[in-house]
């Protein structure tokens, strides 16, 4: 549903859209939905062989000895590579899973029989789980601290803002609570898979469902000292990454199995490894201390914050001031750490870092505002920042909706029917999304016909919102354009598919290609006239001068025999600075009551209500939204990982319990469109944000519902305490 | 993966099946293989012959027999029996109890008596690193003194600690069924109540099927005309889980008394147990009289909860409750 009309956005006037803002199908539907559309595991290629990963279940240890003997005696293996040969291992091993080989075999039985013989010993060390037992002095050390006063400290940041204790001293409601989010995996159908081909000579290709081609080519390069020209990495369709898939996980360790056994070498991980070793979101846990007057003013904060980074860099706690900044907070500090245990390493998940933040946050606004007796939204309401306030990193606001999604909130909770035992909670949510350095190359076909190529990989249905825009700008039906993602030797440079960048980003790229290809026509078209480029017009598919027009696809064929020749142009689009552009918030409702016969928790329906800039493509858009909900619902209510000692306990769909249909709350999004002042159409990021806020609107609402308040993720989980 | 190589049998009949079983060494009977190919991936278990059954008619389908007993095949599938007109009719609880399995798609593949045979969902024992002592290690993991044992036994257990899985077996044992084994000295039947057993020791069998045995059918008596049986369970997905905890009650009436009460329950012991305590609150009250809260508070007599799975008192109590008032009180 979408709530407001559309203001106007970079002069484009509303009534002139034709196809942008429509709810045009995906391109790639069809290819889906009847299974034709290939993977990296569909790719066989000739010769190809098949690697299995050696796994180390020690939670802490050094490797002393490994012996391959009877693993290369295996007829069929073609080599075993370890700590002992290759830079991709390491032998001090920091968490249970983590890789210290790899064999390669004509197929993945023999590889994986061969894997089973492989015999390690290892020094055992002391390990430490605990994020809080981490930063003690007496603390195993997993890896050196940044900080001087505290161990196993990857990184630390602090915002700060006023004075806080005298913040403090002013509030007359205060609250502190601690809270814990546990690591949970994005859930993409398809596992990790890959296929490397390393040729004599230096030259590399590879195949591989990552976010970022551009990304994964360069990582590449550097890893094998290859010029960028000598690597080429393709990404086929790609079965769901939710930022699971921005980091290499396998591909160096098949290119060092291709080297080694001079043929291409395919690698996939099974949802066991997916669940104790991929890129999950991290755990976090966050102590929280918030106080405001009683005329409903926030007047201080304060917060330690500890993510669980595991065994190396990977949480993003570097991500604090795209998450949180709701607030108008005279006098706030956040100490943000992130700390090394002997655990799996994390990584992004959709809109990495807000959602925790945001259940800690936004539980901290629902307490006060009991206390203050004051409506929840009317309490955010009463500090909700606005174009012109200050970001937590004191950057100024541009034009922002937070206020209006709060104010559709409102409208909607006033029209709720008030059943007894039924449970509302509110919740609101950040983030901010870049341009990313990005390019396109488009080119005229003799019949008119207009071909973008790409190299930024289509997650969410962006190819279709491309051909949408070059479309509506150069006037003509969108079945004459087709936008293809090509690998990194055939497209030119995009950024990486994440951070709810990619339509934004590639839409101002396209833009900026159906700009000079417009120029180039009316070029074209001025010669062909014999007059001055500058009294000719390019509009709803022509070239104008006068009375007179050139249709684009009379131009497109007249180029190919003229001067001119075939018509082709780039477009380009970047920022000077990563995270410094369009800053979306949303508001979510969540609706619970209590089933009298089990006691469980029953959420009914989680809406939100979403600034989206512009929708470009509602359909597109309306489905992420209630993937965000379903996914964010899942975190909240179900999911996170269980360890024992380090070692993932929930290592299968059964045990790491994903909703399925039967679970997920009806997903109700609410379109609201607060054009960004860049994007074009005035578009702003949609993937990420929709996750954000439902945890902690779930758990307003059963507070809401039951008179107690759950301070741990997942609600569902019965435990003692 | 599975990489070790096994041979696949496929017998005709129970007859042929009884001495595959007898002449090879390290065999498995499967059917639906929901559960054993799952334990094979993970190494769980490597038998070296599959003796798979789900072909044998003389096993497969449901008949009513002479006294009016339902009679399924060991290797009916689930799906199969929930949609028996015959079943919805005698006794809609098994069809209920059904609902409540896995999912459809599971249901279409899953046997009954795959079901009642399946082993533990211990995530120690299904994680394929730890060599717990249903695997023949030392140590039950669940029990150690950071063990997650939030899934585990509240009435204790010996070695392993791990429940019983199944949401259809305390139904079962509610409407009295005897179970069919055959083997090479022919067949025995055992009762319901009497199948499942508490591991005492490594290699351990969790039911009373013997080496070489079959589970071929399962018998439900008729249900007496006044009746009544409910079913409830809690589990942390709607789909596709385990229950935290189940309850099946089954009471018979003479008029507005409760003659005859079964409360068992599921996910709460090594086996599916029989709360005699809360059936004698019950028996011999009528419907308005029943002490609920008694027959409740009963149920956890004797329980001894781990520190992380204490939830399951309240929970079981609740679902006593909650189970004794539905029959009581369903039209």
């Amino acid at each position: 549903m979408q709530l407001s009309t559309r203001p106007d956005a970079l002069g484009v006037t509303v009534d002139s859209h034709k196809i942008v803002g429509k709810r045009i199908p995906r391109t790639d539907a069809a290819s889906k939905v009847t299974g034709s559309a290939a993977y990296a595991d569909d790719m066989v290629l000739p010769g190809m062989l098949f690697g299995i990963v050696l796994r180390c279940p020690h939670p802490h240890a050094r490797i002393v000895k490994i012996d391959i003997e009877s693993a290369s005696q295996i007829p069929g293996v073609r080599g075993v590579i370890t700590c002992l040969n290759s830079s991709c291992f390491d032998s001090r091993v920091r968490y249970p899973g983590q890789k210290i080989g790899a064999v390669v075999a004509v197929d993945f039985i023999t590889a994986e029989r061969a894997a089973q013989v492989v015999h390690v010993e290892y020094e055992l060390l002391p390990p430490v789980y605990h994020v809080l037992d981490a930063i003690q002095d007496d603390s195993p050390i997993v890896r050196s601290s940044a900080s001087e006063r505290l161990n196993n400290v990857c990184s630390e940041k602090r915002y700060s803002r006023g004075d806080i204790e005298r913040g403090f001293e002013i509030a007359d409601v205060i609250a502190e609570n601690e809270y814990f989010v546990p690591a949970a995996h994005q859930g993409y159908m398809e596992p990790h898979c890959c296929i490397a081909k390393y040729e004599r000579g230096g030259t590399l290709r590879v195949w591989s469902g990552v976010q970022g081609q551009f990304n994964a080519r360069a990582e590449l390069a550097r890893l094998f000292g290859l010029p960028l020209r000598n690597v080429d990495v393709e990404a086929p369709e790609i079965g769901g990454a939710f930022g699971g898939k921005t980091s290499l996980i396998l591909e160096p360790i098949a290119v060092e199995l291709s080297k080694l056994a001079g043929a291409p070498v395919k690698l996939r991980m099974s949802r066991r490894e997916e669940l104790m070793d991929s890129r999950p979101g991290p755990g976090c846990l966050l102590k929280v201390r918030t106080g405001a007057t009683e005329d409903g003013k926030l007047i201080a904060e304060e917060a330690d914050i500890f993510y669980d980074t595991g065994a190396s860099p990977g949480a993003p706690a570097g991500n604090f001031n795209r998450t949180r900044g709701l607030y108008r907070i005279p006098n706030f500090r956040y100490d943000v750490y992130s700390i090394f245990t002997n655990k799996l390493v994390p990584g992004p998940y959709r809109a990495p870092g807000a959602l925790e933040m945001t259940f800690a946050f936004e539980s901290q606004m629902d307490i006060l505002s009991r206390r203050l007796k004051m409506s929840p939204v009317e309490f955010r309401l009463n500090n909700a920042v606005n174009q012109g306030d200050s970001t937590v990193d004191g950057k100024q606001y541009p034009s922002i909706g937070l206020r209006e999604t709060l104010k559709a909130a409102q409208k909607y909770i006033n029209n709720l029917e008030k059943r007894p035992g039924l449970g509302i909670g509110v919740a609101c949510g950040k983030w901010m999304n870049a341009v990313g350095a990005s390019s396109v190359l488009i080119a005229l076909d003799e019949d008119g016909g207009v071909n973008i190529t790409t190299g930024a990989v289509d997650l969410t249905g962006v190819n279709t919102v491309l051909a949408q825009l070059a479309a509506e700008e150069l006037g003509i039906p969108i079945e004459a354009v087709t936008v293809i993602t090509k690998g990194t030797d055939a497209a030119p440079y995009a950024a990486i598919s994440g951070g709810s960048r990619t339509a934004y980003g590639m839409t101002l790229a396209v833009h900026d290609g159906v700009v000079n290809l417009k120029l180039k026509l009316q070029k074209l078209a001025s010669s062909l006239l014999g007059i001055s480029s500058d009294r000719v017009n390019y509009k709803n598919g022509a070239v104008h001068e006068n009375g007179r027009s050139i249709s684009l696809i009379e131009l497109a064929r007249t180029a190919m025999s003229s001067s001119v020749g075939p018509i082709s142009v780039t477009g380009s689009a970047s920022n000077d600075t990563w995270l410094t552009d369009s800053h979306i918030f949303i508001t979510q409702i969540a609706e619970a009551s209590v089933d009298e016969k089990t006691g469980s928790a029953i959420i009914h329906r989680i809406s939100s209500f979403q600034d989206v800039g512009f929708a470009m493509n509602p359909t597109l858009v309306e489905g992420q939204i209630e993937g965000g909900i379903v996914q964010g619902y899942g975190w909240g209510m179900l999911e996170g990982l269980e360890y024992h000692r380090g070692a993932v306990l929930n290592n299968s769909y059964v045990d790491y319990k994903i909703p399925t249909a039967l679970d997920a709350p009806e997903p109700q999004p609410f379109v609201i469109e607060v054009p960004s002042p860049s994007g074009p159409y005035g578009i702003k990021g949609v993937g990420e944000p929709s996750m954000v806020a439902a945890p902690a609107a779930v758990a307003n609402a059963l507070f809401d519902a039951t008179d107690r308040r759950v301070y741990s993720v997942p609600f569902a989980k019965r435990t003692a305490n | 993966m599975i990489t070790e190589i096994f041979t696949y049998h496929r017998p005709k009949t129970i007859a042929e099946a009884v001495r595959a079983m007898k002449h090879h060494n390290n065999a498995t009977v499967v059917s639906g293989g929901t559960d054993l190919m799952h334990l094979m991936k993970r190494r769980l278990t490597r038998p070296k012959h599959l003796i798979s059954v789900a072909h044998i008619d003389e096993i497969c389908g449901i008949r009513i027999g002479p006294s009016g007993e339902l009679r399924i095949g060991a290797v009916t599938c689930l799906s199969e029996i929930a949609c028996a007109d015959a079943i919805s009719k005698g006794w809609p609880i098994l069809s209920e109890v059904i609902s409540h399995v896995a999912a459809p798609q599971i249901r279409n593949r899953a046997t009954i008596g795959g079901n009642l045979l399946q082993s533990p969902r211990c995530m120690y024992y299904r994680h394929g690193d730890f060599v717990c002592s249903r695997r023949g290690g030392e140590t039950c993991y669940a029990t150690v003194p950071d063990g997650n044992c939030r899934h585990h036994s509240i009435f204790g257990g010996t070695g392993c600690i791990a429940v019983h899985p199944s949401d259809i077996a305390p139904a079962l044992i509610a409407m009295d069924t005897v179970l069919e084994v055959a083997g090479a000295n022919g067949s025995r039947i055992v009762a319901a109540n009497d199948f499942f057993k508490n591991p005492k020791r490594p290699g351990f069998r969790d039911t009373a099927i013997g080496p070489g045995e079959i589970l071929t059918r399962i018998c439900i008596p008729p249900l007496p005309s006044h009746s009544r049986c409910a079913y409830i369970k809690s589990a942390g997905r709607r789909a596709i889980d385990f229950a935290y905890v189940s309850v099946a009650v089954r009471f018979d009436f003479a008029g507005d008394t409760v003659e005859d009460a079964r409360v068992v329950a599921g996910a709460v012991a090594p086996t599916p147990l029989r709360l005699h305590d809360s059936e004698g609150v019950i028996n011999g009250c009528t419907t308005q009289n029943v002490d609920i809260d008694a027959a409740s508070s009963k149920a956890v007599a004797g329980a001894r909860p781990h520190k992380n799975n204490r939830y399951k008192l309240d929970l079981l109590k609740r679902l006593v409750a909650s189970a004794v008032r539905c029959a009581l009180h369903a039209s």
